[in-house]
């Protein structure tokens, strides 16, 4: 059921970095000595009279053409009382225009032999296309289409407003932990928008209306308020031309583009809130800290610091909690960072049998261990060949490329910045990352989330 | 050197019904590579496949062993899943913690899995540390230790797992309807195994099961990456060459038969949505009529703006996206078409998918559709091959099923071939709602009765009576 417009796809780090591997495992005898290079991505970028960013990379090893355009508007902007509309809001992007029919995107994606998606996050709203490289043309044509006009009517509105139900009841209602995942961020932000969940609740998407999804296209859809990037087999002048011709004419309007200015006030203690719910096995827990802008210095530290804590079975929570003291069925750390502050969460779901105080207790004290001592020469090399290894593997195909051009344009400002992350990463020290979690991993920027079976469902609260 | 097959992969379709002021054409279509598998058997019996991309400094290989959870001991479901999570959990020579640490220090990693016809090892590794990662993934495959330690600890986890999969409706359909359909087969069983199963598994089955089946001559190492096929057949060589040949492999097993169709509800109390699962008899991916298969399947319930989806999810809102798909093994298939929705909705649905059914088997095809949903599939494949990851399941899917490597420069051409007029009678002979067994995972009080009203004879099991360990599935309740 992958495939359809999704909502939250948000990729703990989907950057892509080049590439030297590093000499390690003097302590395994396995040095494996290699100078891994991959060309840097050899884009342009310009900008047009409209204020559209396009960005295009040439590579003609096959006939495919990745298209992405990413708007800068997410959850964050979900009007007053709308939780979840800038993601109802990517489903009518479906819809139609004054010339183009409902669905026409799937006609010319996936019935040539291409595809197409979308997703929204906090900050940005995605809409992507893969499709053989003779069609190109009329993507560009489509995506203009749809930038400078859409028409929903009231039919169409309430039925894709239905299937956004389903999609809550599918992602958050039918999972186990789906309710717990959603009250991380409701609990964990006080004042910032990032506390509303994006794909939002069933009383806010009822309450939205037809005339709202037209005021929101008029406010945030428009040319200096996106970003175009093409990746694949395409005569660049032709895909320039065809840029000036359907997106060229699209007037950039007067009104500056609102943008959210609310402060997260910082933590001043520590708390603990408890839930209960019936359909869970297992209790869970969540600790978080709030973080820095994905912009930050700290960015690259806290990277290596989420592979060390959680990427793979050597990483500390899987071997000290899931292995040897087998407290824990599964511990992830996320750095989830995002323009205007990051979250800093650690999940976990307990093994059977086992006291959440115990758990908590063993969590905490490896929070603690990572900001009292640096993380060994090991560690760091692993977690450097790991992001390594996960970023040139994102970058095997042409949509992987255009989505990480896209990201660091439309996130980060710079599109160049995908040719200089690597270098950033490889740069960090063990004591950075320690002088990093030291920062952030403070009693009082703390929250603590206990979510314990019960055999009915309980009110959110202190207790 | 590498041979390349020229295919005319990019579309010759235009999209159904696509006719829009100001759209421009599209241009003509570019030729696609495909690249052509090099394969080698060891002395030992080992079939080495190799796709060469040079390029992107990253290497997969899989190691298969073509016998998986269809050889689960009877009573012990679950046991080729156990052993396959066992192997990268200690050998002769490394610990778990040891195998975790130097593979992930490589930019590798490594993972096993089971399911039916296959146990498979995954290592995805920068191609330059190739030979050390290579060691890694022999070692696991050939001396595991399955240390008690390690045997409880995963039985722990295993166990912890399966009670978080029971409370997720989709899991729940599905598992039951296989259940249902397969009754006493050796297929029939989850390959996760149940929770009274894992209780049951002992080192020697696990062990038992490794000697039978761990053999050269029952296995097939595929790779695609930054290779030439004389450096992975080297690499093969190196790490499998001195595996002793031996005697077994696994027996021929009788093909199932499917049971009668019935209609089952599962009572998940606290389900936030249904699941619905309609699913019959499908066909081996050896067999002739696959294609059609896959291509009527595609119809029905593959991608967006196939059938089920236009008229679920598209024209009425009744869900996030519904769905059908074929699941294979050498000696048959299942066809499955799933779906998730509200509770109240259940009913609905399935009446909905069962409509589907009909029309396909009653009704032409518009040949621009057609065309459409073929596409889908060449789609998919094309972008498959974008992939080291991708090449590989494709190459392992013709192995493990007896299939010629060549098919994979055929396979668009094929998938066009199919002619419109072949689906009708194709779905009714396969396809028919009648032939369906019918299963919702969801809550009672709320699907119970408009299901009832279609399904006479609905079954009801509550989520605590709930017994996936024998066949039966289910014991009628009303």
């Amino acid at each position: 059921m992958s495939g359809f417009p999704v909502a939250k796809a948000r990729p703990a780090t989907e950057r892509v970095r080049l590439v030297k591997a590093a000499c390690l495992s003097l302590l395994l005898a396995l040095a494996a000595h290699a100078e891994i290079t991959a060309p840097p991505l050899a884009f342009t970028d310009r900008t047009l009279a409209n204020g559209l960013r396009v960005i295009a990379l040439e590579d003609h090893s096959t006939p495919i053409a990745a298209i992405q355009i990413w708007y800068r508007v997410g959850s964050k902007d979900d009007p007053a009382g709308r939780s979840g509309f800038a993601h109802l809001f990517e489903h009518m992007m479906f819809k139609g225009t004054k010339r183009m029919p409902n669905e026409t995107l799937d006609r010319l994606t996936e019935d040539v032999g291409g595809e197409n998606n979308a997703f929204t996050q906090d900050d940005v709203t995605a809409y992507h296309e893969t499709v053989p490289s003779n069609h190109l043309e009329r993507l560009i044509w489509a995506e203009a289409e749809r930038l400078s006009s859409l028409m929903v009517d009231a039919k169409n509105f309430s039925t894709e407003r239905d299937v956004v139900k389903e999609e809550f009841r599918q992602s958050v209602l039918a999972q186990p932990y789906g309710e717990f995942g959603e009250w991380i961020p409701k609990v964990s932000f006080t004042e910032h928008p990032y506390k509303r969940p994006t794909i939002g609740n069933i009383e806010e998407l009822d309450s939205s209306s037809l005339e709202e999804v037209r005021k929101f296209h008029a406010t945030f859809y428009r040319p200096d308020n996106a970003v175009l990037v093409v990746a694949g087999d395409f005569d660049p002048a032709d895909l320039q031309r065809w840029v000036d011709q359907y997106f060229g004419p699209i007037p950039k309007p007067e009104e500056p583009i609102p943008r959210v200015t609310v402060k997260e006030p910082a933590r001043s203690g520590e708390r603990t809130l408890r839930d209960s719910s019936p359909k869970i096995p297992l209790p869970a827990l969540a600790v978080t800290y709030l973080g820095p802008a994905i912009t930050s210095d700290e960015t690259p530290a806290l990277e290596v610091l989420q592979q060390a804590l959680s990427g793979g079975e050597s990483s500390r929570l899987y071997r000290v909690l899931v292995y040897e003291k087998e407290l824990v069925q599964s511990a992830e750390f996320a750095a989830d960072l995002r323009m205007d502050l990051g979250l800093l969460t650690f999940q976990l779901v307990l093994a059977s049998g086992v006291d959440i105080a115990k758990a908590r207790a063993a969590l905490l004290q490896e929070i603690s261990k990572v900001a009292d001592a640096p993380i060994t020469d090991l560690e760091l090399q692993t977690a450097k060949n790991q992001l390594l290894a996960g970023q040139l593997a994102a970058r095997e195909t042409l949509d992987g490329k255009a989505s990480a051009l896209a990201e660091a344009a439309a996130i980060r400002g710079d599109p160049a910045l995908v040719n200089t992350d690597l270098a950033k990463l490889e740069a960090v020290t063990a004591a950075q990352v320690q002088a990093s979690a030291k920062k952030w991993f403070t009693e009082k920027n703390r929250l603590v989330l206990e979510y314990l079976p019960a055999a009915e469902p309980a009110k959110k609260g202190k207790k | 050197m590498k041979t390349l097959l020229l295919l005319l992969l990019a579309s010759f379709a235009t999209g159904f019904a696509v006719e829009i002021e100001g759209i421009p054409r599209p241009a003509a279509p570019r030729p696609a590579e495909i690249l052509v598998p090099k394969e080698k058997t060891l002395a030992n019996g080992l079939r080495v496949i190799v796709v060469e991309r040079p390029g992107v400094p990253l290497l997969t290989a899989e190691f298969i062993v073509r016998s998986g959870s269809e050889i689960d001991p009877e009573k012990l479901a679950g046991t080729a899943k156990f052993t396959a999570s066992l192997l990268t959990q200690g050998t002769e020579n490394r610990t778990a913690p040891q195998i975790a640490s130097e593979v992930e220090s490589l930019g590798a990693s490594l993972s096993a899995d089971a399911g039916w016809d296959s146990i498979h090892v995954t290592l995805k590794t920068l191609s330059a540390n190739a030979d050390a990662a290579f060691a890694i993934l022999a070692e696991v495959a050939r001396k595991p230790k399955f240390a008690p330690e390690e045997i409880e600890r995963h039985r722990r986890q295993a166990l912890d797992d399966l009670r978080l999969e029971m409370e997720r409706p989709g899991y729940v359909a599905r598992a039951v309807a296989v259940r249902a359909l397969l009754g006493r087969s050796p297929y029939a069983h989850p390959a996760d195994g149940t929770l009274a199963s894992l209780l049951r598994i002992k080192r020697g089955d696990i062990a038992a099961l490794h000697e039978r089946a761990f053999v050269p001559g029952n296995c097939v190492l595929v790779m695609a990456g930054n290779v030439t096929s004389e450096q992975g057949f080297g690499l093969a060589e190196k790490a499998f060459g001195d595996w002793a040949i031996a005697k077994t492999a696994a027996p021929a097993l009788p093909k199932p038969a499917v049971e009668k169709p019935r209609a089952i509800l599962v009572d998940l109390p606290h389900a936030g949505q249904a699941a619905v699962y309609v699913g019959g008899p499908g066909l081996a991916r050896a067999d002739d009529a696959f294609t059609l298969a896959e291509v009527t399947n595609a119809v029905l319930g593959t991608g967006y703006s196939s059938r089920l989806n236009q008229e679920i999810r598209v024209k009425r809102g009744l869900s996030y996206g519904a769905s059908s798909a074929l699941a294979t093994s050498r000696e048959f298939g299942l066809f499955g078409a799933s779906c998730q929705t509200k509770n109240e909705s259940a009913a609905e649905v399935v009446a909905l998918i069962e409509t589907e059914l009909k029309r396909l088997a009653n009704d032409p095809i518009a040949d621009d559709y057609f065309a459409s949903r073929k596409e889908v599939l060449t789609g998919n494949f094309s972008r498959d091959l974008e992939t080291n990851d991708g090449y590989v399941k494709r190459v392992a899917e013709l192995a493990l099923n007896g299939l010629p490597l060549d098919a994979l420069a055929h396979h668009v051409e094929r998938i066009r071939a199919v002619d419109a007029e072949a689906v009708r009678p194709f779905g009714g002979k396969y396809l028919a709602p009648e032939a369906m067994t019918v299963v919702v995972a969801g809550r009672a009080k709320d699907v119970e009765k408009p299901l009832r009203a279609v399904f006479p004879n609905l079954e009801v099991i509550p989520q605590s009576k709930l017994d996936l360990d024998t066949a039966p599935a289910a014991k009628k309740t009303k």
